[in-house]
């Protein structure tokens, strides 16, 4: 049996919004009932659309934003209601990764201040020699020169600012990397060398990834399991091959027939889905994919799916299977 | 170890600062100014050594005498030499706008850094304060604060940091809300960093160019306002060569002797403007397009 | 529509863009050619810094106010020189001849005019027609481009409308004047991938019915070929490939084009590393001599590094710049 390394149980996120001056309290349910578990060494990815909750669901881990409900284990520690001071111990253990390569770098710091600055909070290395060295090797590990550190981020292109970012996360020896859209911003070439990257450090240090990202393709070329969001909750969770073989939830299907191959000449059996996501302000009643969903049925409209165990690495969220 | 830098003929490397020194080198309206602004703190300092005459030398041969040889800005109504004080009066409007507006640009930085990051009732108290403030006009302001405190050069210092005060504030707030959504913000949260060490690693470093801008501009603002205090008879006493003091003995006399009150004024003038002109110099300068 | 394939609707010829900043001149477009058969949709693709965008702009005419101009080249619409009229003359062709399709909807609608206004106004700019007349003019369009309950949608706000609905009122806008052709700068990147394919699906289905000339600019090598017709693959403000699609995608000349073709994620294709290409873009202060794809070029010879190489032709108009195919050389020729 796989060691879990990231618990989360009935995690919810709702925010409050008031409609009008005198309206009543609504709420955004960002992350409505999320129970997931993330096993050691595997990388696990989310997909999903705007609106779905998967990066939100990623701030909630790290407990950048704190959740509504629900619980946060890491290992066996339950760090739902930890306060700052005592979230730098996990913070120590689990790190981010964030989309846009051109925001997620203090523009007014050196490469060498951006990556020694985890070492700093958590107290790792005060020697002014042994932070160069740290930083160097670090610098190395991702592919870029030992000179690049004395420089700022506004020399250098988004694929390097990525790997920098990477760098910085990697200083503390993270288990887990959360990593949220990290190639999204990239150009395709670029992609692909970060891409490799992270399969590369994954071997090279043991580490256990959460991949959010929209790209299916993306997704299917680096991670072991796929779990697939929409508007909040998970409707598919299973292994790759399964999910991406045989989808079984219409969402996914709809999902998978949707990416665009490049392939002038295969054949496309798309299967479009009516209207637009729904408001997560207002999310329909039952099964919140209802509305879109090609095989709606009575039931569906009132009564949200249970989850069914297709097999042992494959589960689905819908009235079909249950 | 870490390389020195090197000449990488592929990328032009270059520090934020030495971003802002070139663009800064084009603003020569600026660079003017900035000269001018130097040559007078280098006269505050030398001022007492170098002036021909003393500050309290009354000549009463020569009272109220035109500009001549012998006194470049001419005499006053008790023979002393203007040139002496007005250059003398340098160091002391100089110091009463540094030491104001530097009270007030860390006092209002505090605020704004506290107000704006962390919200709530906090916030609001403290941009109460400044809107109250902000809605007397200033000079009102500073003159119903000396009179409560009374007057004295010390007293118009305090009153005009006060009245500087909620500018900074805001501007500092309202950067501080900008950036504390920033990603890269959000990034030192999830390594775990304290409010505080984002507050002055993260936050403030951001501020720091409005901030500059603003300070060079308040100097200005706070020198006229303390002149204005002092023409008032409410800042510095005789005989103290404060220029506002200058301006306001020379009242009497502006239709037979106008030098007596030009010159100085032309130093409150030539002062003020190379201040505000160096503000915006820098302003265009620190433009926060610090990128491509 | 198949019959007027081989008329050229549009051929650019030596387009020159470049930005002149206070920090140096940057050559965006530096020789591009570019030929749009009527009828046909023609993906230009490249990646940031080739210059594909500053492309569409330059043949809109729309720098002004940047620190761009054409400085060189001959843009010929439908057998009218355009390279050198006026800006009042580009005004009239905009909307009414070329129309646009930008990528952020929200940005490019008009946030305080109702979409039935926004119509109209560009029918009302260019065609003599009553307000009625355009009214009417407008419903159809909307209705062409499958948006729900058109009627409402006059009426409403572009806040008011979801990310996939305001890209269809942009798409009814460019083509509500009959343009002679369309160009659409990354009109999916932004949306959903669901609502992409919905789009894709419309503008397909627009293309049998309209039929409208369309180029269209995306860094998405999938979007192509979903709906392109030919292509053109542009690198560091050059076209370094071009030709139909099927060719291009299943038997790629340029190292460049074999590279993206390599490196992205295919559904079901399970690789342990994907290939990629080495190296960045270049930056546009220092470009490097001769070919600009050198540097990361696993097929370099020496004089790629010292000389541009020319096009090459393969059949069926495929043609493609790189000294591989020069047998003089040292190429293997074709």
């Amino acid at each position: 049996m796989k060691k879990v390394l990231l618990h989360m149980d009935h995690l919810k996120l709702y925010y409050p919004v008031r409609k009008g001056v005198f309206g009543k309290i609504k709420y955004v349910k960002a992350v409505d009932d999320v129970s997931l578990d993330i096993y050691e060494g595997e990388v696990f990815g989310i997909v999903g659309e705007s609106g779905c909750g998967k990066s939100t669901l990623g701030k909630v881990i790290c407990k950048l934003i704190p959740p509504t409900a629900g619980e946060l284990h890491y290992e066996d520690e339950d760090y739902t209601g930890y306060s700052q001071k005592q979230m730098i111990k996990i913070r120590k253990n689990m790190q981010m990764i964030f989309q846009d390569p051109y925001a997620s770098l203090n523009p007014r710091m050196s490469i060498r201040d951006i990556i020694a600055e985890p070492l700093h909070i958590h107290s790792l290395a005060s020697d002014p020699k042994e932070i160069d060295r740290r930083v160097v090797s670090l610098l190395q590990k991702v592919g870029l020169d030992t000179y690049h550190a004395n420089r700022y981020p506004h020399e250098f292109s988004g694929g390097q600012r990525q790997r920098i970012g990477i760098a910085r996360a990697l200083a503390v020896e993270p288990k887990l990397i959360i990593a949220d859209e990290p190639v999204s911003a990239l150009d395709v070439s670029i992609q692909s060398q970060v891409l490799n990257l992270l399969n590369d450090l994954k071997k090279d240090l043991a580490l256990t990834y959460l991949f959010i990202s929209h790209d299916l393709s993306v997704v299917e070329h680096i991670c072991d399991r796929v779990g697939v969001m929409y508007l909040g909750d998970f409707v598919e969770v299973g292994d790759k091959y399964s999910l991406y073989s045989e989808p079984k939830h219409p969402y996914t299907k709809a999902l998978l027939s949707a990416v665009p191959v490049p392939d002038p000449t295969a054949k496309r059996e798309r299967v479009i889905l009516e209207g637009s996501i729904p408001s997560a302000l207002n999310p329909p009643t039952g099964c919140k994919f209802h509305t879109r969903c090609p095989n709606c049925m009575e039931r569906c409209k009132n009564e949200t799916p249970k989850r069914t165990m297709l097999s042992d690495t494959h589960v689905v969220y819908c009235h079909l299977y249950d | 170890m870490i390389k020195k830098k090197q000449k990488d003929q592929n990328t032009d490397f270059s520090t934020p600062f030495s971003e802002f020194t070139r663009k800064f080198k084009k603003q020569k309206t600026a660079i003017v100014a900035g000269g001018f602004i130097l040559l007078l703190c280098v006269i505050a300092i030398i001022a007492y050594q170098i002036v021909p005459y003393g500050i309290n030398e009354y000549d009463y041969s020569s009272i109220l005498k035109g500009p001549s040889a012998a006194h470049w800005f001419g005499t006053d109504e008790f023979g002393r030499d203007i040139f002496s004080r007005v250059l003398c009066g340098t160091r002391i409007s100089l110091s009463v706008g540094l030491v104001s507006v530097t009270t007030a640009a860390v006092t209002g930085t505090l605020l704004g850094l506290i107000g704006g990051y962390y919200g709530g009732w906090i916030d609001s108290i403290i941009m109460r304060i400044c809107d109250t403030l902000l809605a007397f006009p200033g000079l009102i302001l500073a003159i119903g604060i000396v009179a409560i405190l009374g007057p004295g050069l010390y007293n118009v210092v305090i009153a005009v940091a006060i009245f500087g005060i909620p500018n900074f504030a805001r501007l500092v707030r309202s950067t501080t809300l900008q950036l504390k959504n920033s990603v890269y913000v959000m990034a030192a949260r999830s390594l775990g960093a304290t409010d505080s060490r984002i507050l002055f690693r993260y936050i403030l470093p951001g501020a720091v160019p409005n901030i500059i801008v603003q300070y060079t501009m308040s100097i200005g603002s706070s020198i006229l306002t303390a002149s204005s205090l002092s023409f008032l008879g409410m800042g510095a006493s005789p005989p103290t060569p404060e220029w506002g003091l200058l301006l306001s003995n020379g009242r009497n006399y502006m239709l037979t002797a106008m030098h007596v009150t030009i010159f100085p004024g032309l130093a409150i003038f030539m002062t003020v403007l190379s201040f505000n002109l160096l503000g915006d110099g820098l302003r265009d300068a620190l433009d926060p397009k610090l990128n491509e | 529509m198949a019959e007027h394939k081989e008329k050229n609707i549009l051929e650019i010829k030596n387009l020159c863009t470049y930005f002149f900043t206070d920090s140096g001149t940057i050559k965006s477009v530096d020789g591009v050619d570019i030929t749009l058969k009527e009828g046909s949709t023609l993906g230009i693709v490249g990646e940031s810094g080739s210059g594909k965008s500053v492309t569409a702009l330059s043949i809109m005419g729309l720098l002004m106010g940047t620190t761009g101009k054409v400085v060189d080249g001959k843009i010929i619409l439908d057998g009218d020189d355009i390279s050198h009229i006026t800006p009042e003359q580009q005004r009239k062709l905009r909307g009414n001849q070329i129309a646009m399709i930008f990528q952020e909807p929200m940005t490019s609608l008009n946030p305080v005019m109702k979409i039935g206004n926004q119509i109209m106004e560009v029918i009302l700019l260019h065609q003599k027609v009553t307000k009625a007349q355009a009214r009417q003019m407008t419903l159809e369009i909307l209705k062409k481009t499958d948006i729900p309950r058109a009627e409402r949608i006059m009426d409403e706000y572009p806040f008011q409308l979801s990310g996939g609905q305001r890209q269809r009122v942009m798409i009814a806008m460019g083509l509500v004047c009959n343009p002679k052709i369309l160009i659409a700068d990354e009109p999916t990147t932004a949306l959903d991938v669901t609502i992409q394919a919905q789009i894709l699906d419309l503008m397909n289905h627009l293309k049998k019915t309209i039929g409208t000339s369309t180029i269209f600019v995306t860094h998405n090598l999938g979007v192509v070929a979903e709906i392109c017709d030919e292509v053109a693959v542009m690198y560091c403000g050059r076209v370094v490939e071009a030709g139909d699609v099927y060719r291009i995608f299943a038997e790629p000349k340029h190292p460049y084009t074999k590279g993206l073709l390599a490196s992205i994620p295919k559904l079901g294709e399970h690789v342990e590393r994907l290939d990629c290409i080495p190296g960045n873009v270049p930056n546009p202060k220092f470009m490097p001599a001769g070919c600009k794809f050198a540097p990361r070029c696993a097929e370099a010879m020496d004089i790629c590094h010292e000389k541009e190489p020319e096009f090459y032709e393969f059949e069926n108009g495929h043609k493609s710049k790189c000294w591989l195919y020069d047998k003089k050389e040292g190429g293997v020729g074709r």
